[in-house]
């Protein structure tokens, strides 16, 4: 066998790796953000339990319970944009975050057990979509790198892969951890 | 958690008391182990003696290179028998100090720290459960421990005790040798989350040592699952975390349990080998020496010492609160 072959044979073979490990990086940010997907699915299933559990008891907060029922109808609709879905999904955080606050007034709801159980099965599909949220950005960081980094920036050029976003807490969600704010208003 | 300005007017108000007495015995002990020493010796040489007497009785002389002796031989048997038994009364007589310590002093301890809490000086972790962790994978072929901790604190249940698992191993040429898999204190608790998959967290020497190679063998490690590269890079430099799915591990491994876990590891235990299996939480702490021992000939009578034990049981016993695992808003109970 000729050196030349040999290292044609080598250089294809090289491609091929690169090529293969750039889409299993690609197929993995795919596949964390259908992740985040099924874990936002789990908490619209939740929205109409808890609203149903809460509306006995919470009279003066029936506009945010109204509210919490028409965004996750839009949400499940199905032809709204990547970009809407995402601000859907932050209002729906924003609403359940407020219930949860409203709830303090009510001593009654704070000790039904259904209720309970609900706003555990919330905080559990909560902290899930987080882990989801940052194992998609852990996929996006592999694969950006794999994106920007010689060699196989040569072959995401090639094949036209470009880097993709991070997902990053909207500026509602970041101003909602400034306790300084809280105390100042 | 017990705080050790607590644990010293414990001490000097009850332990204390305890620890005389106990002063006490250890000293009838030693006295006890000197008599058994005293007893088996002069039933040694009475042995001898006779056996000589009696082979110069038969053979006309102590010892006749052309008989076979069969006297002396025979009290020559018996002597040694009587040293083997010397051997274990005495054995016997320090194990029961030893456990009289431990259902005292340490007893008192784990109570102190915790009602709830009980203490066995005999039982352990049960080989099954060791196991069960999936940490060590080497296949066990001696294991024992003792000093068993259980009970629920708040609302965590909790055990752990002293381990030491072995393997025998081919050493060449036919012989073969033990060699340690694990030494050290072993702790389950109950993990405040539900979970399906298997995660490992285990110090990261690879990295550590090798840098990015050493990652990229990591990653190329499929036994334990999939690596998982999480963002805290303080965590990541100090631990290398395999499971089986990359969510449900960041669901577990939150960014404050990230940050629990590290300052564990900066605090109280340097080396920290982690599973989480079947919903439990399983925790290996290698230790070298033996741990929960009182001496039976040097005083325990001694403050420093007895905060040692109370330190190790403490510091064990406050994982659950270092890694909040009393909070259970999720839907596990």
């Amino acid at each position: 066998m000729s050196v030349e072959l040999i290292v044609i044979i080598a250089v294809l073979l090289l491609v091929v790796i690169l090529f293969n490990s750039l889409i299993a990086k690609r197929n993995a940010v795919n596949n964390a953000f259908s992740g985040i997907d099924a874990y936002l699915k789990k908490r619209y299933d939740l929205i109409p339990n808890l609203v149903a559990a809460v509306q006995k008891y919470m009279e003066h907060e029936r506009g945010l319970l109204t509210e919490i029922t028409e965004l996750r109808s839009r949400a499940i609709s199905g032809n709204i944009s990547d970009s809407e879905r995402v601000e859907l999904d932050n209002k729906i955080s924003r609403a359940l975050g407020a219930i949860n606050i409203a709830v303090e007034n009510y001593p009654d709801l704070k000790a039904n057990t259904n209720f309970l159980q609900l706003q555990a099965a919330l905080n559990e599909v909560e902290e899930q979509i987080s882990a989801a949220r940052r194992a998609y950005n852990a996929a996006v960081n592999s694969y950006n790198n794999a994106v920007q980094m010689f060699p196989t920036n040569l072959v995401a050029m090639i094949l036209g892969f470009k880097a993709r976003p991070f997902f990053e807490a909207s500026e509602t969600e970041r101003q909602n951890v400034n306790v300084k704010n809280l105390f100042n208003s | 958690m017990k705080t050790i300005e607590e644990f010293k007017n414990f001490f000097d108000t009850t332990l204390h008391i305890d620890l005389n007495m106990l002063e006490h015995k250890r000293q009838q002990t030693i006295k006890q182990i000197f008599k058994n020493i005293l007893i088996y010796i002069s039933i040694i040489v009475l042995l001898v003696v006779v056996g000589l007497f009696v082979n110069k009785l038969i053979y006309g002389d102590y010892f006749n290179e052309k008989e076979y002796n069969i006297p002396l031989i025979v009290s020559i048997v018996f002597s040694i028998s009587t040293i083997i038994l010397l051997f274990q009364k005495n054995a016997k007589t320090i194990q029961e100090f030893i456990y009289n310590f431990k259902k005292i002093v340490i007893e008192k301890i784990v109570k102190f720290i915790n009602e709830n809490l009980n203490y066995s000086p005999t039982e352990y972790i049960p080989p099954e459960q060791f196991i069960k962790s999936d940490i060590f994978r080497d296949r066990i072929n001696k294991y024992y421990g003792d000093d068993l901790v259980s009970g629920t604190i708040d609302k965590t249940e909790i055990k752990f005790s002293e381990i030491h698992a072995w393997k025998i191993v081919d050493s060449g040429e036919d012989k073969k040798k033990k060699q340690p898999i694990f030494d050290g204190i072993f702790f389950i608790a109950d993990f405040h989350k539900d979970f399906n998959g298997k995660y490992f967290i285990f110090p990261d020497f690879a990295q550590k040592r090798f840098g990015g190679l050493g990652k990229f063998f990591q990653k190329m490690n499929f036994s334990r699952g999939k690596l998982i590269e999480l963002e805290n890079p303080d965590f990541e430099r100090e631990f290398v975390v395999y499971g089986s799915d990359q969510i449900e591990a960041r669901y577990l491994l939150s960014s404050s349990m990230m940050e629990r876990i590290l300052k564990l590891k900066q605090g109280k235990f340097q080396y920290l080998f982690i599973s989480l299996v079947d919903s439990c939480l399983y925790i290996a702490l290698p230790f070298k020496k033996k741990l929960f021992e009182p001496s039976v000939f040097r005083s325990n009578n001694d403050y420093k010492k007895t905060e040692e034990f109370f330190s190790l049981i403490n510091d064990t016993v406050s994982i659950v609160e270092e890694l909040n695992l009393n909070t259970r808003i999720w839907t596990k109970q």
